[in-house]
């Protein structure tokens, strides 16, 4: 059975958590508030392996080996710069480096998009891929290596492929209407 | 090479006119180069792209081309209300917009310059700065081509009367830029639409292969597009400027720069590691690297090469123009504009700063065609006070300088840089000092060995016991074979060198 992926506040109506967490799903164009719990629950289990890892002993095995693959993942997702490459930078993360990953906000970000809501509604139409493959999804975390490919996909009308639906339609409504005016499906 | 390496030469113009200079090196103590062309009036100059011919107007009466080996007047176009002209690469063909009051007379001619014959004439209401040329031509004329509103025609230039060979549809294009190599592609930019958004497209000259693009970029959020394309034609780097910050960290705007290859082998955003406005962007003049000064000040500058990975960072700095050697070796950062006008000389084949010198209120930096000199020049309208020229050689110590009371233009002679040698005997010398690794070091006694290089021959002479640097004092005799070799006539004439060396300090500093 899947595990929860987020958690609810323990305070409900504190005023400058509520101001904050609006700011924040604002700005970065989520859904919810539990997009933004979402991330926070995945921030916190990172910070606590990483404090976790810190209080071993340096030369623990254990400490090495998943403080590397700790490191490894933060800077292929981009969450850490190259220079930094220690376990107390994890422990500096916050939120807004999870949110400024996601798919969405570098649509938004590479000028793809008129604005972040924009960004989401192309994504969640099939207009963006990255790489070769059409990702449908606004919190897909891009890798660095990724964040270059990000581009209209081929079949989609901004990015080089046939037109859509409704302009097809209204190209044919143009066209055919003062002709024959027939019976057109219209499904 | 069989033949001697062309002059180098300066064109200067003043209010009363221009004059064209012979180039340097200068000997010290040169007030005033030696002028080819005594001073003839006008309002504008140029030269064509590959320096054979120079193209003298005079606001509303005349245009004058002169052949630029000999100076002497090639023709000279009498043009009533004469608005703008320009010569074609080779300097064979003159555009000229003239101001016309109906719709009958045709005011936009196309000229052949030797035999004075208008090849093609038509009418135009008005024109703006960003579509002159009206037809653009390829480095060696075979193609022309024309944007016309929705649509890309071509000519060819040798014969007008054929009229259009082909045309390219784009509806609602707002600008376009044939590429450097002849006859291969031509890149358009349609601005955003209602839904659709902007997109530059790359299409070939051949006519049997046009009407498909061969590479294409869309994006949003931009309103003009500056188009570059590198020497080999293979790739286009498009730097896309927003008037307003949709993301709300800058007042002036947002710019993007993309990277489009023709062989589709890369499409897409340049990575930048900085948030910022992308300030200068230059191809090398090989054509298989570029480098990008970006970000909010202090602006850190990248070099990637064709594929679009980073080769080398040049560090933070106020820095906000990039200047490639013509003969590649050396690339100068330099922060002109509103910045205080820091100059850093890099030598990129050995990924070090060679020097960092400052050249105030400059307007304009060009390397001279053979990659000896480099020459800031600070012009009117811009700047209405301190005008001048100052002439650097390529480690950043100041050769020659000259003010003027208002000076209006300052270009070197455009040349082929293959026509010149080869700039290793400069390098081999540099390498010798023994310039230590670290930057900062660098930077501190590359500035310093500058003046004590330059001092260290009149003090040998004079004073035995001056102080020397750790660095300079094992190699002080080849730091004078140094500069021995770069500057031919200073052997002779020592003593004339301090009162330039005096001066210096305050230049630099």
């Amino acid at each position: 059975m899947d595990g929860k992926t987020f958690k609810k506040p323990r305070r409900p109506y504190e005023k400058e958590r509520l101001d904050a967490e609006l700011k924040l799903v604002g700005e970065y164009g989520l859904r919810c508030k539990r997009e933004l719990w979402r991330v926070q629950y995945a921030l916190s289990r990172i910070r606590n392996a990483a404090r976790h890892l810190l209080t071993l002993d340096e030369k623990n095995p254990r400490r090495i080996f998943e403080g590397e693959a700790l490191l490894r993942r933060m800077n292929r997702y981009g969450l850490l710069a190259e220079g930094q490459n220690k376990l107390d930078y994890v422990l500096a993360l916050t939120a807004e480096n999870f949110l400024a990953r996601r798919l969405q906000t570098l649509v938004f970000k590479a000028g793809m998009a008129k604005s972040i809501h924009h960004a989401r509604v192309l994504i969640k139409q099939r207009h963006i891929r990255v790489g070769r493959q059409i990702v449908n999804v606004p919190s897909f975390m891009v890798r660095v290596e990724s964040e270059k490919h990000i581009d209209f996909s081929l079949s989609s009308p901004f990015g080089g492929g046939p037109p859509g639906r409704v302009k097809r339609k209204n190209q044919k409504k143009a066209s055919g209407g003062g002709g024959d005016g027939g019976d057109e499906d219209e499904e | 090479m069989a033949s001697p390496p062309p002059a180098l030469e300066i064109l200067v113009r003043e209010p009363d006119g221009f004059t064209v200079w012979s180039g340097p090196p200068y000997p010290p103590g040169t007030t005033s180069p030696p002028q080819r062309i005594s001073k003839t009036a006008c309002s504008a100059t140029s030269f064509s792209a590959d320096g054979a011919r120079l193209l003298a107007t005079v606001a509303s009466a005349s245009a004058t081309v002169y052949d630029c080996r000999t100076l002497a007047v090639v023709k000279c176009f009498e043009l009533p209300g004469l608005l703008a002209a320009a010569l074609s690469p080779t300097g064979a063909y003159l555009q000229t917009f003239q101001k016309s009051s109906s719709p009958q007379e045709k005011n936009v001619t196309v000229w052949q310059v030797d035999t004075a014959v208008a090849l093609y004439q038509h009418y135009q209401k008005s024109m703006s700065k960003a579509t002159w040329p009206m037809i653009q031509f390829s480095a060696d004329e075979s193609i022309g081509c024309r944007m016309m509103p929705n649509e890309i025609q071509f000519f060819d230039p040798k014969d007008f009367a054929k009229g259009i060979l082909s045309r390219i549809r784009m509806p609602g294009i707002a600008a376009m830029q044939l590429a450097t190599a002849p006859g291969s592609h031509v890149a358009g930019f349609v601005p955003e639409a209602k839904g659709i958004p902007a997109s530059v497209q790359i299409f070939s000259c051949n006519k049997d292969a046009q009407n498909q693009a061969v590479a294409r970029r869309s994006f949003f959020r931009c309103s003009t597009v500056q188009l570059h394309w590198n020497k080999g034609s293979t790739g286009l780097l498009v730097l896309a400027q927003a008037d307003v910050d949709k993301t709300n960290q800058s007042y002036y705007g947002e710019t993007k720069l993309n990277y489009l290859t023709t062989d589709r082998a890369f499409e897409g955003m340049v990575p930048l590691k900085k948030d910022g406005p992308v300030h200068d962007v230059q191809w090398s003049l090989s054509g298989s690297e570029f480098a990008v000064v970006y970000g909010f000040m202090p602006a850190k500058a990248t070099i990637f090469n064709k594929k679009c990975n980073p080769l080398l960072e040049l560090g933070e700095g106020p820095y906000n123009t990039i200047r490639w050697n013509p003969k590649g070796r050396f690339i100068v950062l330099a922060g002109f504009g509103n910045l205080p006008g820091d100059m850093a000389f890099w030598d990129y084949s050995d990924k070090k700063l060679v020097a960092k010198t400052k050249a105030e209120c400059s307007v304009t930096s060009e390397w001279s065609p053979d990659g000896r000199h480099f020459m800031t020049a600070t012009t009117a309208p811009r700047l209405q006070i301190d005008n001048g020229i100052k002439i650097f050689d390529h480690n950043g110590s100041l050769q020659f300088k000259k003010m003027f009371e208002r000076l209006y233009q300052a270009d070197w002679k455009p040349e082929a840089p293959e026509r010149f040698g080869d700039i290793t005997d400069l390098t081999t010398s540099l390498s010798s000092l023994k310039i230590e690794e670290t930057k900062k070091q660098v930077s501190a006694q590359g500035s310093k060995s500058a003046q004590t290089s330059s001092k260290a021959p009149a003090s040998t002479a004079s004073k035995p016991t001056v102080y020397r640097p750790p660095h300079a004092k094992g190699s002080a005799e080849v730091q004078a074979k140094v500069f021995l070799c770069m500057h031919e006539c200073i052997c002779e004439n020592i003593l004339l060198i301090s009162p330039f060396v005096n001066c210096n300090p305050s230049t630099l500093s």
